[in-house]
């Protein structure tokens, strides 16, 4: 009896823990090259984990901040990876190649075991649900993923399904409703730290409510539903609240960058439907790339066969309005992934011009086909549980285990490439992370430079992320970036690239020959024009004011710029005009007696505000975080104009204090909601793109003391603090106490239920 | 009075409204021919038999050059067509187009081209100043790659015809005298005849008629005719036209829902056939014929927007329904028997 009873308990634990495994096997066996390669894996398109371990500990404490290297982290959801690699790396010291093969044989056994226990959760069968968990874990969306380095991404494909699961439980069960609302709010945010999945998931939600409601003989229950899931969403907004608040507070300028980006270039570049069927994404072309050339035809007939006999689980008769659900969620995301293209251009042009924010989750549009995904997924376990034929079950393995052709490689068929930074690269990084400077640093080759050395494509900068420094080199944040991006091929142009360097506040150039720019691929210029021997010699003709700090290797080089105007500095001799920025740069290439430059033509000021500005030396100042800085005007006296060299933004504030805080690091911000900041109209956009602010040191100076009779100091003590910081901070703690009281709930049940 | 209503509404039904559909036929064709970029004034060539092009099916590499041949039908030689595909990527190649007579040391005429603009399965225009007196001589030209790699390259298509020629003609020359009005207009007819797409067009055009007409005088309670017309004019508008066009496809589509309402078929049996569509496009895929494929793709997806507008409907008054899939396969192998 005793033997039965152990018997049966292990077959119990064996049938727990075999589909985990066996996922993660086949996740295993799919990247087994890639985890024989020593290094890092260099994603193509998006490099989402850093190489060094100091990196992701940096960016491990990203999300203390709501702006970085002169952008507001406004779509910055994805910082809870971002701790988890720097916890690892904190902790066991892993590096970029470790976390990078963890998260992605991680994220895809995931995928596949958070399908299968879907699947399992709609009452379908062990194979079914296995099958199903297989054809989602290796669909084409997960392949351009790995290789296109999404892996954020990747992570939100995974729990997806599980997300899905939980939802579906807490809109059928009326028990321990607030336990699984917390455990899906927990999944929903995330999964969030994709941003786009708030859409993807949002779609599959409301097509669920609607069918449910419209199908439902029970209203009642049907609002019921929509009321739990709209807490769900309650708390997962708490949760998320700092960046909720930061949104808000900046809602303006939030609304025009996802309009202006809603659509690019590598939206519904040709969509085709029959890729689409077979949840191909548009923009890239990794997945069908991979296959060789003459088994093409053979494959993609193939996949349709699949298609073709999963479409066959509609006839399903378990979860019919899950089934409905379905068919209506691969109508619409077929639809979008259309995009404007015939024939049903019409109604996404409709769309996009109405609804541009909900367009706007799927500008890269392989992003849609994540709902085709999981609907073929779930349908893939009804069609083997309507037809248990060994038959139809044995052709549909071979079916599956055929789609996963292009898994079965090894390496995503030489598709992901794996690297080794040279030690140079960790001498660098201890060079910089040590250098007590606060200026800029520019990484050459600019504009996306991270091409591998021969490599047609690109992965983000593999050292620029996380580094300690303000960093130019990324994408560019402002004009005058940009600008510089590609006067530095031009080096008949170098004063102009030196005049844009200075003003810029650029004090290190890193030189990188194991790289080069990858922008000509995208702007359609001739390749030959964009070469790394052109930015050589504009560095070589600025010698006067360049010196070559260090030569690390014979691809890496440190260079130090003399002439670079510091961070906040104070200009009496602004150059004004009217002219255009390119303009303007040629000018101030011959004249070297300005120290800033302002574009009138942007700036609607008073210019008899500029009038008797007086030249200061005498002023310090310390970055106290990377959204408050602490300046001190030592016997201040006339008329300022005070430069910080950050990007323009109408949330950068400047305050007066009465005392002199010498702090050098703190977390919270410093002046919580003050509204005695210097006049907007004193707030104006200096160099281009940087924050100036005109200060009558004599008027604040008597104010002060009008205010305060004790205050005897001739010094002028400012803070310039990025405001929006102090909503995103109480957004922070918001999200903290609800993650913290939502876990003691949780521990508070597991006891008391453990004790029942 | 109800006799003069029956009279009435027999008239709209058996007369009125055929003749709309029949001038909106008349309309649609005469407007898409004009619309559509259909010039009088040229020749197509009918023969390309004797046209050849190496490098068929493979991809251009930098440096490669696919060389090309073609008797000239006409006189005014004035574009050559190339049909290209990009194999489903982004092509980003730069290729030089360049003309000659057979055995001419200098080329006539020679521009370089952006891949990118090159559609999949589609002939690519390469015109050119018009050769007056072209007719039967033969013409090689050059097509080479200036930057093309493996995966941003263009391919040479094998779909026929792969190689096509145009000619021009002016007014003057046409209407100089009868001979050249006769003989223009005898080559002008066969030209429309040999082009598929006119011909689809017109079909289109007066497929709404047609349908109309099979749709009130034949086989009114027979299910399976209807469903099967259906089906046959889905299957038509893949084959017969080039691209899916949704104003081709609306009278197809209508016809679907009509027949839908008239005999209360349940929305899984249009499924049914979208998934039999989705079927055709694995063969065809298989068969490498991708534009065929993406049409029967897309009529794939509209009969499953159909099926699904259909379910959702008709939800919650499944027992009235006529039609179900279970009546479908028994039908379907009663006849068989």
């Amino acid at each position: 009896m005793k033997n039965y009873h152990s018997s049966k308990s292990l077959r119990k634990v064996i049938k727990i823990i075999l589909p985990p495994v066996i996922f993660l096997l086949i996740s295993i066996f799919a990247n087994r090259s890639m985890l024989n390669t020593p290094g890092a894996l260099g994603l193509r398109d998006d490099w989402s984990i850093s190489y060094y371990p100091v990196q992701n500990q940096i960016i491990g404490t990203r999300f203390l901040t709501s702006w970085l290297n002169g952008v507001v982290l406004y779509r910055n959801l994805g910082e809870i990876p971002g701790i988890i690699f720097g916890f690892f790396s904190k902790s066991f010291g892993f590096d970029g190649g470790d976390l990078s093969k963890l998260m992605i044989i991680s994220t895809i056994s995931l995928a596949g075991y958070s399908m299968y226990l879907l699947s399992k959760y709609l009452k379908y069968d062990l194979f079914p649900s296995l099958m199903s968990g297989l054809f989602y874990m290796s669909v084409p969306i997960v392949f351009n993923a790995v290789v296109s380095g999404y892996l954020v991404f990747l992570l939100s494909f995974a729990l997806l399904p599980l997300l899905i699961r939980q939802l579906f439980e807490l809109c059928n069960s009326d028990n321990r409703i607030v336990r699984n609302t917390i455990i899906c709010s927990f999944l929903f945010r995330l999964i969030l730290s994709q941003d786009n999945y708030l859409h993807i998931v949002s779609t599959f939600v409301f097509i669920f409510l609607f069918v449910d409601l419209v199908s439902s003989r029970n209203i009642s229950q049907s609002f019921r539903r929509i009321a739990k899931i709209f807490f769900v969403y309650i708390i997962t907004l708490l949760l998320s609240a700092q960046f909720v608040l930061l949104l808000l507070s900046q809602i303006g300028q939030t609304a025009k960058t996802i309009t202006e980006n809603a659509i690019n270039w590598n939206t519904y570049i040709s969509p085709k439907m029959y890729l689409a069927y077979l949840l191909d994404g548009a923009g890239y072309k990794y997945y069908l790339a991979s296959i060789p050339l003459p088994f093409v035809s053979v494959f993609i007939s193939a996949k349709y066969a699949l298609i073709a006999l999963i479409g066959m689980g509609i006839f399903g008769k378990k979860n019919p309005i899950i089934i409905k659900t379905l068919c209506l969620t691969i109508v619409i995301s077929l639809l979008l992934f259309k995009g404007v293209n015939p024939p049903f251009g019409f109604l996404n042009e409709f769309i996009y011009q109405k609804f541009t924010f909900y367009i706007a989750a799927f500008r890269n549009i392989q992003y849609i086909t994540v709902l085709t995904s999981l609907s073929f997924s779930i349908l893939l376990s009804s069609f083997l549980q309507s037809f248990k034929s060994k038959i139809i079950y044995i052709g549909t393995t071979v079916l599956v285990l055929y789609g996963m052709y292009p898994f079965i490689s090894g390496n995503y068929n030489y598709g992901v490439q794996t690297y080794v930074l040279n030690t140079g690269y960790q001498y660098l990084l201890n060079d910089l992370t040590n250098n007590e400077s606060t200026g800029k640093i520019f990484w050459l080759p600019a504009s996306q430079p991270m091409s591998y050395q021969d490599s047609k494509f690109a992965g983000n900068d593999p050292l620029m992320f996380g580094n300690p420094k303000y960093y130019i080199g990324n994408n560019p944040s402002n004009q005058v970036e940009k600008a510089l991006f590609e006067k530095i091929y031009e080096p008949d142009n170098y004063e102009e690239s030196r005049v844009l360097m200075n003003f810029l506040g650029i004090e290190n150039i890193v030189m990188r020959d194991d790289f080069k720019s990858r922008l000509p691929m995208f702007i359609g210029k001739s390749m030959d024009k964009w070469t790394n021997e052109l930015i050589h010699a504009s560095l070589a003709s600025m010698s006067a004011t360049l010196t070559l700090e260090k030569r690390y290797s014979n691809e890496l080089s440190l260079y130090q710029n003399k002439t670079a105007k510091p961070i906040i500095y104070l200009s009496s001799n602004p150059y004004l005009s009217e002219d255009s920025l390119d303009i303007i740069v040629k000018d101030l290439s011959k004249k070297n007696n300005y120290d800033s430059f302002i574009q009138l033509r942007d700036n609607v000021f008073d210019n008899s505000l500029l009038s008797d500005l007086i030249k200061e030396d005498n002023i310090s100042f310390v970055k106290v975080n990377p959204t408050l800085y602490r300046v001190n005007i030592n016997k201040a006296s006339g008329k300022y104009l005070l430069i910080n060299s950050e990007n323009y933004d109408k949330g950068w504030k400047l305050y007066i204090h009465s005392k002199s805080d010498s702090r050098s690091s703190q977390v919270q911000p410093s002046n919580w909601f003050r509204k005695d900041y210097l006049p907007e109209n004193e707030h104006i956009l200096v160099n281009g793109y940087a924050n100036g602010w005109i200060i009558n040191s004599d008027d604040l100076l008597r104010q002060l003391k009008e205010n305060n009779p004790d205050y005897l100091s001739e010094n002028l003590y400012i803070e310039i603090e990025f405001q929006p910081q102090s909503y995103y901070f109480v957004g922070l703690i918001i999200s903290v106490l609800v993650m913290t009281g939502s876990l003691i709930y949780l521990f508070v049940d597991y006891l008391k239920r453990k004790n029942e | 009075m109800n006799k003069i209503l029956i009279q009435m509404s027999n008239l709209v039904l058996y007369f009125i409204f055929p003749v709309i559909l029949v001038l909106y036929g008349v309309f649609s064709f005469t407007n898409s021919i004009q619309t559509g970029g259909r010039g009088i004034f040229y020749l197509l060539s009918t023969n390309n038999n004797q046209s050849k092009i190496d490098r068929v099916g493979k991809m251009m590499l930098r440096g490669n050059i696919a060389k090309g041949e073609f008797v000239s039908q006409y006189n005014n030689l004035g574009t050559v067509f190339v049909r290209f595909d990009n194999k489903g990527r982004d092509s980003i190649d730069v290729v030089i187009f360049r003309i000659r007579e057979s055995g001419a040391e200098n080329w006539i005429y020679s521009a370089k081209y952006n891949t990118d603009q090159f559609q999949p399965h589609e002939l690519f225009p390469f015109g050119f100043p018009v050769i007056n007196d072209s007719q039967g001589k033969t013409y090689q030209f050059e097509i080479e790659s200036q930057n093309g790699e493996e995966i941003t390259g263009i391919v040479i298509d094998s779909e026929k015809p792969v190689i096509s020629t145009k000619y021009v003609f002016t007014k003057e020359y046409i209407y100089k005298n009868i001979n050249n009005l006769t003989w223009f207009l005898i080559h002008k007819v066969w030209n429309i005849v040999a082009d598929t797409y006119l011909v689809a067009l017109f079909l289109s055009s007066f497929l709404p008629f047609l349908l109309y007409s099979i749709f009130v005088y034949f086989g009114r309670n027979n299910y399976l005719i209807f469903l099967g017309i259906c089906f046959f004019t889905s299957i038509l508008e893949i084959i017969v036209f080039k691209d899916y066009l949704m104003k081709d496809s609306l009278p197809v589509i209508l016809l679907w829902f009509l027949t839908i309402l008239k005999f209360k078929i349940d929305g899984k049996v249009v499924l049914v056939f979208s998934i039999m569509l989705l079927t055709i496009t694995s063969l065809l895929s298989l068969l490498n014929l991708q534009n065929y494929a993406e049409k029967a793709a897309i009529w794939s997806f509209v009969l499953f927007v159909i099926s699904t507008i259909v379910h959702f409907l008709s939800s919650n008054s499944r027992k009235n329904k006529k039609v179900t899939v279970e009546m479908l396969i028994s039908d379907l192998s009663s006849r068989r028997k």
